[in-house]
C-alpha cells in the first residue's frame, strides 16, 4: 500500500457518510459541491434536512428554500418538514397529483419527519408508512385535523421522540377547526402502538374537559407501557374549557390568545396526579404548564398538583409552570428526589399552604445536592415572617426569590462545594 | 493474561493481550472461529490489510481505551457531538491525513467501533466550517462539476436560517 499518497478519496462511502454524519445539517449540502462523488454519498447514505411545501400560518422559522412536494422524490432526504403541503380545498394543494403522491427517493434515510398545515390521510399513510428507521416524529395540532389515526397502523421500531406541537395555534383556530377529531387523534396516537426506544413525549395539546378522561387515560398507560425506556415527559395542556365556551368566545371577540390550563372555566379543575407516573422507572426529566395566571391566584385555592411524593425517584430535572403545588410537595421535590440536579417552580402560588417555604429552601442550602433551583412567583412569604433564624443565606435568599421584581430568568445555583449564587441568566433550559 | 500474535502484511508480528486484541470484532470472530484455546500462544493471526506501522498504532490506542464502557446506543434525533474527544485520543490522532486515513481503514477492516468513531469525528472536525474550496484544498480533491452544475447546486441549497 502506498501510504503517502492515501487520501479522504480512498475510503469507501460508507465511511465517508460515517464522518458526514457528524456534520451539522446546513454544512451538508454545503459540501455537496466539493465533488460528484461527495454529492452522491450525501444524496444516497446521510440524507439531507429539506423543507417541503410552503411555510403555512403556524410556522416560524425563517427559511427561504421551500420545496414542491415532489422534490422528495428525487432527493435522498433524512430530516423533512412538510408544512402546508395540501389545502382542505384541494385546488390550492402543493402536491401536484392528488392520486399520485411523490414518495421518499430512499425512505431507508429518513430519519425525522414533522408535519404542520392541513393533512390528508391518504397523504399521511402514504408518506409514512414505507419509513421504517424514523427516530423522531412531531405533528402539529393542524395536522391532525384532517386524518383519523384510529386507521393507521403506526409501526416505527425506532422512534426515540414523539411531539404534538401547537405553535402559533390559537383559540381561534380551535374554534374553527376540528377540536373533536383532533382530540381523538392525540387520544389515538397514545393508545396504539408500543415504540421499544421512546425516550422523549412532549405534548402540547388542547383538553377539553368534557372528552378529557379518555386522553388522560391513554396518555398515562402510554407512559407505564413505555416505562423501560422514557426519560423525558413534558405536557403543556393547551385551554381546557369547554367546546361550548371556545364557541362564545370567538362570538364575543374575547381575548384570544392561548391561555394554557389544567384549569377549565367552570373551576373544574383538572388534577395533575403524580400517582400516575410512579411507575415510570426511566423518567429523568418532566416538565408541566397550567395556566393559573397571577389573578387566580389570590383567592385560596386547592393545589392542581398532587401526590409529589409518588414521583419516580429517577427523576433529575422537574420543571413546573403555572400549577399550584402544596408546601409540602414542593419539599418533597426539592429535599425527598434523591437524584434531583434542576428545580424551576413559577407561579405555582405563594399563599396559605401554596408554594415553597423557608423551611424547605434551607433543607436543599444544607443538603447541597442541588444543581440549580429557580423559583418565580411561588415562594410562601408567611413562612419566612415566621422563621426564627433572620440572617441565613437562605433567609436572604428567600427574601430575593420574594423581590417585588419577579424576573422570569432569575434563577439560584447551587454548588456541591457548598457556595450559592443566584442572579439572572439566559433562559436556556426551559422548554415554554 | 493470554496472548495472540497479530502479524500485519508486512510481516511484524505483534504479541497482544487476547482481552485487547477482541476489542476488534474481526479479531474475536477469527478466535472464536478458530477455536483458539486461551493457551495457544503460538497462533499466528494473519492481518493482510494493515502496515505495521498503523497495526502498532491501532494497539497503542486499543491499549490505552481496553478498560472504556461500551459506546452508547446512538441518538438518532440530534446531530451528534464531536467536541467530546478525549484529550489523549487528540494528541494520539495528530498525525499526516494519510495516517488518519489509513487508521481509519485499518479500524474499519478490524471493526473497531470506538476507535472509527473517533477518527471519523476528527475529520469531521477538519471539515466543519469550511466552504467546498477549502475543503478540496485540504484533502486535494479535483473540482469535477462544470461551472453551471455548481451554480445550480449552490443555488438549491441557499440558506436563510437562523442558526
Amino acid at each position: 500500500m502506498d501510504e503517502g499518497n492515501l487520501t479522504i478519496d480512498d475510503l469507501p462511502n460508507e465511511i465517508l457518510a460515517h464522518i458526514f454524519k457528524y456534520l451539522p445539517f446546513m454544512q451538508c449540502e454545503e459540501i455537496m459541491s466539493v465533488s460528484r462523488r461527495w454529492e452522491s454519498v450525501i444524496y444516497e447514505l446521510v440524507g439531507i434536512r429539506t423543507y417541503i411545501g410552503r411555510p403555512s400560518e403556524f410556522w416560524s422559522l425563517p427559511i427561504n428554500n421551500w420545496h414542491p412536494f415532489e422534490k422528495i422524490a428525487t432527493i435522498g432526504a433524512s430530516t423533512v418538514s412538510f408544512s402546508d403541503i395540501e389545502d382542505p380545498d384541494a385546488a390550492n394543494d402543493t402536491c401536484v397529483d392528488l392520486k399520485d403522491p411523490p414518495s421518499f427517493k430512499h425512505p431507508y434515510l429518513v430519519r425525522r419527519v414533522s408535519f404542520d398545515g392541513y393533512l390528508r390521510q391518504r397523504t399521511f399513510i402514504h408518506l409514512l408508512e414505507p419509513i421504517r428507521n424514523l427516530a423522531y416524529l412531531e405533528l402539529h395540532l393542524s395536522s391532525l385535523e384532517g386524518i383519523d389515526l384510529s386507521r393507521v397502523k403506526l409501526n416505527f421500531p425506532k422512534l426515540q421522540e414523539l411531539i404534538i406541537s401547537s405553535n402559533n395555534y390559537t383559540l381561534q383556530h380551535m374554534a374553527s377547526r376540528n377540536l373533536g377529531q383532533i382530540m381523538v387523534n392525540c387520544t389515538k396516537l397514545l393508545e396504539a402502538p408500543y415504540f421499544p426506544r421512546l425516550v422523549t413525549l412532549r405534548l402540547y395539546i388542547p383538553i377539553v374537559v368534557q372528552r378529557s378522561a379518555q386522553l388522560l387515560r391513554a396518555l398515562f398507560k402510554f407512559l407505564v407501557r413505555h416505562n423501560a425506556t422514557m426519560k423525558m415527559f413534558l405536557i403543556r395542556t393547551e385551554v381546557t374549557v369547554s367546546l361550548r365556551d371556545i364557541k362564545s368566545a370567538e362570538r364575543n371577540d374575547m381575548k384570544l390568545h392561548l391561555s394554557i390550563g389544567v384549569v377549565d372555566v367552570s373551576g373544574n379543575s383538572i388534577e395533575m396526579n403524580c400517582a400516575h407516573l410512579q411507575d415510570c422507572v426511566s423518567l429523568e426529566h418532566i416538565g408541566f404548564i397550567g395556566n393559573r395566571t397571577k389573578d387566580n391566584s389570590l383567592g385560596v385555592f386547592k393545589p392542581d398538583l398532587i401526590n409529589a411524593d409518588l414521583l419516580p425517584k429517577t427523576l433529575k430535572f422537574v420543571e413546573i409552570y403555572n400549577i399550584l403545588i402544596a408546601k409540602e410537595d414542593v419539599r418533597v421535590m426539592a429535599v425527598k428526589l434523591p437524584k434531583i440536579k434542576t428545580l424551576h417552580l413559577e407561579n405555582i402560588g405563594e399563599a396559605g399552604e401554596l408554594g415553597m417555604n423557608v423551611e424547605t429552601l434551607v433543607d436543599v442550602l444544607d443538603n447541597n445536592r442541588m444543581l440549580k433551583i429557580g423559583v418565580l412567583s411561588g415562594f410562601n412569604a408567611k413562612s419566612l415572617h415566621c422563621y426564627s433564624s433572620k440572617d441565613s443565606t437562605a433567609v436572604r435568599m428567600a427574601r430575593i426569590l420574594l423581590g417585588k421584581e419577579h424576573n422570569p430568568s432569575f434563577v439560584a445555583t447551587l454548588h456541591y462545594d457548598g457556595r450559592t449564587e443566584w442572579g439572572y441568566t439566559e433562559e436556556d433550559e426551559k422548554f415554554t | 493474561m493470554p496472548v495472540v500474535r497479530l502479524q500485519s502484511v508486512d510481516g511484524e508480528v505483534f504479541p497482544v493481550d487476547v482481552e485487547i486484541a477482541r476489542m476488534s470484532f474481526a479479531i474475536r470472530n477469527m478466535l472464536d472461529d478458530l477455536g483458539v484455546q486461551d493457551n495457544d500462544a503460538e497462533e499466528v493471526i494473519p492481518l493482510p490489510n494493515v502496515t505495521g506501522p498503523i497495526l502498532r498504532k491501532v494497539i497503542e490506542w486499543c491499549t490505552h481505551h481496553k478498560d472504556d464502557p461500551p459506546p452508547p446506543e446512538e441518538d438518532d434525533t440530534r446531530e451528534k457531538r464531536t467536541d467530546d474527544i478525549p484529550a489523549w485520543d487528540q494528541e494520539f490522532l495528530r498525525v499526516d491525513q494519510a495516517v488518519l486515513f489509513d487508521i481509519i481503514l485499518a479500524a474499519n477492516y478490524l471493526d473497531i467501533k470506538g476507535l472509527l468513531d473517533v477518527t471519523c469525528k476528527t475529520v469531521a472536525n477538519m471539515i466543519k466550517g469550511k466552504t467546498p474550496e477549502e475543503i478540496r484544498k485540504l484533502f486535494n480533491i479535483k473540482n469535477d462539476f462544470t461551472p453551471a452544475e455548481e451554480e445550480q447546486i449552490r443555488k438549491e441549497n441557499e440558506w436563510c436560517e437562523e442558526k
